[in-house]
């Protein structure tokens, strides 16, 4: 462990004008290249959570840095999104109209990389995922473990610091969880990619270096 | 996959949708090309009437509803003669007559020795004495179109003529018409001592603006001069009616045009709300969002205006098809019309995607993540 990646202070979020309180006063650390799953029932505030680090969220209050960027401030932050932070959904959220390639060209947009080079890391990525022959064929032809598969791929697809994956294995049936599962432990182990798995599953839990347990919007043990 | 690519592949998943829009716009874009045609070939053509031949000026009835209306006494002719300045003044009767299918065909009476001046070039045959009753000189497209030649004879609106020659001016009005005496005119139609117009060349030391402004003084709300198309609508009131038709017309059609985009481009973001939160939570700026959207919209228009061009340009071509329409419209074919209409088509589009783009733009990736 060298040094942290996300540091979080006494993070606020309410919603419905403070009705729901989905984070109340939240810290924590997580070193770059750790593993952290954080777990708990569903409405505990762990996508909200997971939502503030990658920038997908706004927080009422409290502090949170993430690479070195302070995400508290009230700005856009698609460039952190497109540069620091890859997003694995619960569902698959593949755009339907586009081939398995050109959904993991996606986020390619935005790097300013060349047309060539975009196309070969997105064909490498889906061939590290085991798609390679299937890159031409849309979401719909693609069975759920594939198309999780490629959501993977293209979060990988601006080689980001940090995977952040939200119940990525929710709605697949056990053979393509373990495979979606080995494949982000394999990134994180390989590539010192940091990864943020939020799970309701505790055998999955298991998997990660830590684990944080949150109940109610406050992190009760990690 | 480029940007444009992705643009393209976005408008071909509602293809029948975004098909009937563009049809929208593009019956917009082909109702101003046409009607734009029509207009500046009619001011062209009323522009080398007013300056036929080598007159610099014209000059007609100030009260005419329509310059096809003015009277002008002959005796006003002898005294414009008369006027220092006036090199020239060559009087002009016209009319409208039936000849075969055509109601609108132009019959102009000039003194022989006049022809040369209002610029006919005869191509065929020889012009007809002052006195001829029953002569008349054929334009070189009313000849055409009718399929009659130099020698024949002819009835116009039961009058039985025989042609003597053909000629040409390159006034598509003139070309499609016939020149007969003004005498033989003036006693046909009942109009002896009349002209409806007055055809002047000034003296070389004289000046135009001049000798016009004096005729103006001389004879106040009873004639009036036309140097110019611009000038010319101070008497051809209906030259702005139909600017203001055409206008009304085509505003109109893009309006709908501009409405359907607009609905369909709201239609869009609508259904792609949660496609647009994923696009912005894996890194896409607004703006890239925002052009997404806004080059759909002009994607569209684009599509719609090379659509509309070649429906616009086959409706005018139809139109030219009828008998009476050739003797009277000529078309004129301008870049500025054609950029014109370009332009109006990607403002429609613009302006239908600018809203439905700022929404598009304004989405957040959780709000959009939780819409199904």
């Amino acid at each position: 462990m060298s040094e942290p990646i996300v540091i979080i202070e006494n993070l606020l979020k309410t919603y419905e004008q403070g009705r729901t309180q989905a984070l109340q006063g939240v810290s924590l650390q997580i070193e770059r290249g750790e593993f952290v799953a954080i777990c708990g029932p569903s409405g505990s505030g762990k996508s909200t959570l997971l939502n503030m680090i990658g920038a997908l969220d706004h927080p009422d209050s409290g502090r949170i840095w993430v690479a070195g960027t302070d995400l508290s401030e009230r700005r856009d932050f698609s460039d952190f999104r497109a540069r620091v932070v890859g997003f694995v959904f619960q569902l698959h959220n593949l755009i339907p109209t586009l081939t398995a390639l050109e959904n993991v060209l996606i986020p390619m947009f935005e790097l300013g990389i060349s047309k060539r080079k975009a196309r070969e890391r997105a064909l490498g990525l889906l061939q590290r995922v085991g798609l390679d022959g299937k890159s031409h064929r849309l979401p719909a032809e693609l069975s759920g473990g594939e198309r999780q598969r490629v959501a993977v791929a293209r979060a990988l697809a601006n080689d980001p610091q940090i995977a952040l994956a939200d119940e990525p294995t929710g709605n697949l049936d056990s053979k393509s969880a373990e495979q979606v599962l080995e494949l982000l432990t394999e990134i994180n182990r390989q590539r010192g990619t940091t990864l943020i798995l939020v799970t309701h599953d505790e055998a999955i839990a298991k998997r990660a270096d830590r684990i944080m347990q949150i109940r109610d919007g406050q992190i009760i043990s990690s | 996959m480029s940007f444009g690519m992705l643009i393209l592949k976005n408008l071909w998943r509602q293809k029948i949708r975004n098909l009937l829009t563009l049809l929208g716009v593009s019956l917009g874009v082909a109702t101003i090309l046409a009607l734009g045609l029509v207009m500046n070939g009619f001011e062209q053509s009323l522009g080398a009437t007013l300056r036929s031949g080598q007159a610099d000026f014209s000059i007609v009835n100030a009260q005419a509803p329509a310059i096809l209306f003015s009277v002008i006494e002959e005796s006003k002719l002898t005294e414009i003669r008369d006027l220092t300045g006036v090199e020239r003044a060559v009087g002009v009767l016209f009319t409208l007559a039936r000849f075969q299918t055509n109601p609108y065909f132009v019959l102009i009476g000039v003194h022989p020795e006049d022809l040369l001046f209002v610029g006919v070039r005869l191509i065929e045959g020889r012009a007809f004495p002052p006195d001829s009753e029953d002569e008349i000189l054929f334009g070189k497209t009313a000849a055409l179109s009718a399929k009659v030649r130099a020698g024949e004879r002819v009835t116009i609106s039961g009058r039985s003529f025989r042609i003597v020659g053909i000629y040409e001016t390159g006034n598509v009005w003139e070309d499609g018409g016939a020149f007969l005496a003004l005498r033989t005119l003036q006693a046909w139609q009942r109009r002896q001592g009349e002209v409806a117009g007055i055809l002047v060349k000034v003296t070389p030391e004289a000046s135009v603006e001049a000798v016009a402004r004096e005729i103006e003084r001389r004879y106040p709300n009873e004639l009036v001069t036309m140097r110019s198309v611009e000038e010319s609508q101070r008497v051809v009131r209906s030259l702005g009616i139909m600017r203001a038709v055409s206008w009304a017309v085509s505003l109109l059609a893009l309006l709908i045009g501009g409405i359907g985009v607009l609905n369909t481009m709201i239609m869009a973001v609508y259904e792609r709300t949660r496609e647009i939160g994923i696009l912005r939570a894996v890194g896409w700026r607004r703006w890239r969002i925002l052009n997404l959207i806004l080059g759909e919209s002009l994607a569209i228009a684009l599509l719609a205006a090379g659509v509309g061009f070649a429906a616009g340009v086959l409706a005018v071509n139809g139109l030219l098809l009828l008998p009476w329409a050739k003797g009277l419209i000529a078309l004129a074919y301008s870049l500025p019309l054609f950029l014109q209409a370009l332009g109006i088509a990607l403002g429609v589009g613009l302006a239908g995607g600018l809203y439905p783009a700022w929404r598009a733009s304004r989405i957040t990736p959780t709000a959009a993540l939780r819409y199904e």
